[in-house]
């Protein structure tokens, strides 16, 4: 019995192995995660143009908009999942704006982390 | 007075294993591809209907959708815009079948592939105080879609595969 118990987990095993060959997992980012603690120090009225780019370094752009200097700082996070001939890959990013009024103070933040919703997937089908 | 059998299980079980490994090794380098790349969320009609004009802020806006993808000025005001995309791919590959019968260096690949890229974009437009004047989508969903046969005219007859309105023939 004990034999038997064996060969059916050996063939299990080389089943779930043969089945593990057609599988991949991939991650990439690009730009690094927003600290929380740098997007709490940036304080409405007070915080400079030159401290918010000593803290979190140049921004990627600068845009104007409705009268306010802005400061975006963007990042990506990408999670690729293959199963056999199934493949899926999800990107999703993170956005910071940092509006400066006409002395250079900031005005107003505008934070949005989505990539903690990012999820591996390999099911290419539905939403 | 009963005969002892000799046990079949371990003999059936080890049959539907060896079939499934077969199965498995065949699939793994498989003649068929789906794959699918999605950029951000999607977001719906019904996302936004807690968007009123002349009274939601942009601070409402990112606190439900998030930050936008970008912002831009306009000589009407600020535009705040949300991309997502969604691309499909397939593949198929009919020379699969005859890879073991096809002599070393002679290609062997008959592929009928395609797919689509829909790129939609929710864009909001803000007043000099932030506040929502009107939001919009740009849609372009159906354009996202598997591609079974890559070429305009389609031969079948639609009841085999049936062409959805504003896809192209063999997309599914």
């Amino acid at each position: 019995m004990k034999a038997h118990k064996a060969t059916w987990m050996t063939a299990t095993l080389i089943l779930s192995l043969s089945l593990l060959g057609g599988c991949a997992f991939i991650r990439g980012s690009m730009g690094d995660a927003f600290k929380d603690e740098d997007v709490a120090a940036l304080k409405k009225g007070v915080t400079t143009r030159a401290q918010v780019a000593a803290r979190l370094g140049a921004p990627e752009r600068i845009l104007e908009a409705n009268g306010y200097e802005i400061f975006q700082y963007y990042r990506y996070d990408v999670k690729s999942g293959m199963i056999l001939f199934f493949s899926r890959t999800n990107v999703m990013g993170d956005d910071l704006y940092v509006m400066f009024n006409k002395k250079g103070v900031v005005d107003e933040v505008v934070f949005g982390k989505r990539t903690n919703r990012l999820k591996f997937q390999f099911w290419p089908f539905g939403d | 007075m009963t005969e002892r059998q000799p046990a079949r299980a371990p003999i059936e079980w080890a049959r539907r294993v060896v079939g499934l490994m077969a199965v498995a090794l065949v699939l793994s380098g498989c003649p068929l591809q789906w794959q699918r790349i999605a950029i951000n969320e999607t977001i719906k009609p019904e996302d936004v209907t807690f968007i009123r004009a002349g009274k939601t802020t942009l601070f409402e806006v990112v606190a439900e959708l998030g930050a936008p993808d970008d912002i831009s000025d306009s000589l009407g005001g600020a535009v705040a815009r949300y991309r997502f995309r969604d691309a499909r791919y397939f593949r198929v590959n009919f020379g699969y079948a005859v890879k073991l019968l096809t002599p070393p260096g002679i290609p062997d690949d008959m592929v009928l592939a395609g797919g689509g890229t829909g790129t939609q974009e929710f864009h909001v437009m803000f007043d000099a105080n932030w506040v929502v004047q009107y939001h919009a989508f740009a849609l372009h969903l159906s354009a996202s879609h598997y591609r079974f046969w890559p070429f305009d005219t389609w031969p079948f007859y639609t009841y085999i595969i049936p062409v959805e309105e504003r896809r192209s023939p063999g997309a599914f």
